[in-house]
């Protein structure tokens, strides 16, 4: 299967990643080569399985609403490259308004 | 299409999306608290966060209050409600993705009925799925950065879906009504929209009547308020009339509501259609629902709005219109009950409640929960108006003052002289008074002017200054009036 360079292009933009020019044809084949090994497992007839979500077959368990969590807000912003007064500052999201 | 002739008889079709916050202790992934206007950042865990290597635990009572909206609603519970990822890039949502559902939510299709214009309707229910909210993003604290406050983020939503089934604004706030009446009952929910609690979005869409097929729709976005609600969906429908009627189609795209000039407008900023790329969520395996855990839940749902509905026409005598609005809110209904415990005419409490009540909170914008009048001091100024110790009038200026006032009934009708003659000899003395000081009156009444009955009838309200019970001064002056 194909893959053209627009669709490359919405890729990369949806995965935040910035591809050089020089890899776009290595990227692409790599892309295409995954396609193909999808092309081969979609041959084996699926029709009279289950479908499966998740490889183990368990069942989630359950938490109890109660509150437990030790927050320190002050510790964990300080990962943050910009914050302030408590906020965790980004650049500014211009939404159409 | 080629049609020339304008002006159709255009239907509206219209779908909500209802985001209801749940009412849970914790959050739906984090044991972090989920409390409404707290410092921020404050309630952000590292799993609300994102940080590497966190896991999501599922909250047991998002899932029981889920399962007992599926119950109320009628509608299939899964055995097997799957979690997937939605992926966005948003800076308040910190892991990149929001955890929903999509394949397998945990509440299947059901329906509710609503009632408008005294016709009922079913309104079909696609789906309800769990999921997290995002945090908050502040874009006018500073002028370079958008302030990202992450106390919301993880608090548990219900998204609860409707088929396209309603044809108007009105049906979508009827129906917005009675989700919302339903969610506050079960007490899943508090269902404050002006603290977002509840949120809605519209898909909106208009096709020629009689027409089967779908026009193109618009979705309006994050809708906070009933008033808006309908504001919103009657500006888009007449957005797409007067499109479609100067031959323009209708774009498929997200619109805001902007409540300020009343009208909607576009999203529309990337070039592409979002694409969340959904998948089965990996770190939340399967959740199996057991039917005997389903039934539990069923065996223990509290009295709903129809059921109460019901039985408010039936034990208390009231009409369905009463009933309704005194069950539009679990307080309201809790009110009437509360006082109907010791006020016998259960009629009287419903006309002032469904009335002079229900106008005041809405005067003021105010719940019954926040009302300035206590259910005590309802309930000893219903107890007044029906001893006939105060007038209607009279009343209706309590209400007033009690709202304003930190003052009791009692002592309003002190201060203000509202008490009521009602007492047949005193009226009676005061009705000859005024008979002898207008002979001329009289006399024509008697010799049929009948209509003098009214001037008579004024006299008697001048000098007591409106505090005579009207029915009392009715019936007296009718006999003396003839002798």
């Amino acid at each position: 299967m194909k893959i053209s360079e627009d669709t490359l292009k919405i890729i990369s933009q949806l995965s935040k990643l910035e591809i050089e020019d020089v890899m776009k044809d290595k990227i692409l084949k790599e892309l295409e080569s995954i396609l193909l090994m999808v092309d081969k497992m979609n041959e084996v007839d699926t029709s009279k399985i289950k479908p499966m979500s998740h490889p183990l077959n368990q069942a989630q368990n359950l938490r109890e609403d109660i509150i437990s969590e030790n927050i320190e807000r002050d510790k964990y912003i300080k990962n943050a490259p910009h914050s302030d007064n408590g906020y965790y500052l980004s650049p500014k999201v211009i939404e159409q308004k | 299409m080629s049609t020339n002739s304008k002006s159709f008889n255009w239907e509206p079709v219209i779908g909500l999306e209802i985001h209801v916050q749940l009412s849970t202790k914790s959050k739906i992934f984090s044991n972090a608290p989920t409390e409404f206007g707290i410092e921020q950042n404050l309630q952000a865990s590292i799993i609300d966060l994102g940080l590497p290597g966190v896991l999501p635990v599922l909250n047991k009572k998002a899932i029981e209050m889920a399962v007992r909206f599926g119950c109320s609603i009628n509608a299939n519970i899964s055995n097997h409600a799957i979690f997937a990822r939605k992926n966005y890039f948003y800076p308040d949502l910190p892991k990149g993705y929001q955890i929903s559902q999509l394949d397998d939510p945990i509440v299947g299709e059901g329906s509710v009925e609503i009632e408008i214009e005294n016709e009922k309707k079913l309104i079909g229910i696609t789906r309800a799925h769990l999921e997290e909210d995002a945090g908050k993003s502040i874009h006018d604290k500073y002028d370079n950065s958008s302030a990202i406050d992450l106390n919301r983020a993880g608090t548990p939503l219900l998204e609860i879906v409707s088929e396209p089934d309603l044809r108007s604004a009105k049906e979508a706030v009827c129906y917005l009504k009675k989700i919302h009446s339903i969610v506050t009952f079960l007490d899943i929910s508090d269902g404050d929209m002006s603290q977002g609690s509840m949120r809605c979005d519209a898909n909106v869409s208009i096709r020629k009547k009689g027409e089967t097929k779908l026009g193109n729709r618009t979705e309006i976005k994050n809708i906070n308020s009933f008033k808006f609600v309908e504001k919103a969906i009657n500006f888009e429908i007449s957005r797409q009339i007067n499109l479609l009627e100067s031959d323009n189609f209708i774009e498929q795209e997200t619109r805001l509501y902007d409540s300020q000039k009343d009208e909607t407008r576009s999203m529309r900023s990337k070039e592409h259609a979002n694409d969340y790329r959904y998948f089965p969520e990996p770190d939340l395996i399967p959740l199996e629902i057991s039917n005997d855990f389903i039934q539990d839940i069923k065996n223990s749902l509290p009295e709903l709005p129809d059921q109460k509905i019901e039985r408010f026409c039936s034990e208390y005598k009231l009409n369905s219109y009463e009933a309704e609005i005194l069950n539009s809110s679990k307080e309201m209904s809790n009110f009437y009950e509360k006082i109907a415990q010791s006020i016998k005419n259960t009629k009287l409490i419903a006309k002032w409640m469904v009335g002079d009540f229900s106008a005041i909170l809405n005067k003021y914008g105010s719940s019954v929960e926040e009302s300035k009048i206590s259910c005590d001091d309802l309930t000893d100024l219903l107890q007044k108006l029906d001893e006939d110790k105060i007038s209607d009038p009279a009343a209706k200026k309590i209400i007033e003052i009690l709202w304003n006032e930190n003052i009791t009934v009692e002592e309003i009708i002190e201060r203000e002289n509202l008490k009521q003659i009602s007492n047949e000899d005193d009226i009676g003395e005061l009705i000859e008074k005024v008979i002898k000081e207008n002979p001329k009156q009289l006399e024509q009444y008697r010799n049929g002017k009948e209509k003098l009955f009214g001037f008579f009838v004024g006299q008697v309200m001048k000098t007591t200054q409106g505090s005579a019970d009207p029915k009392v001064v009715n019936k007296i002056l009718k006999d003396k009036l003839k002798q």
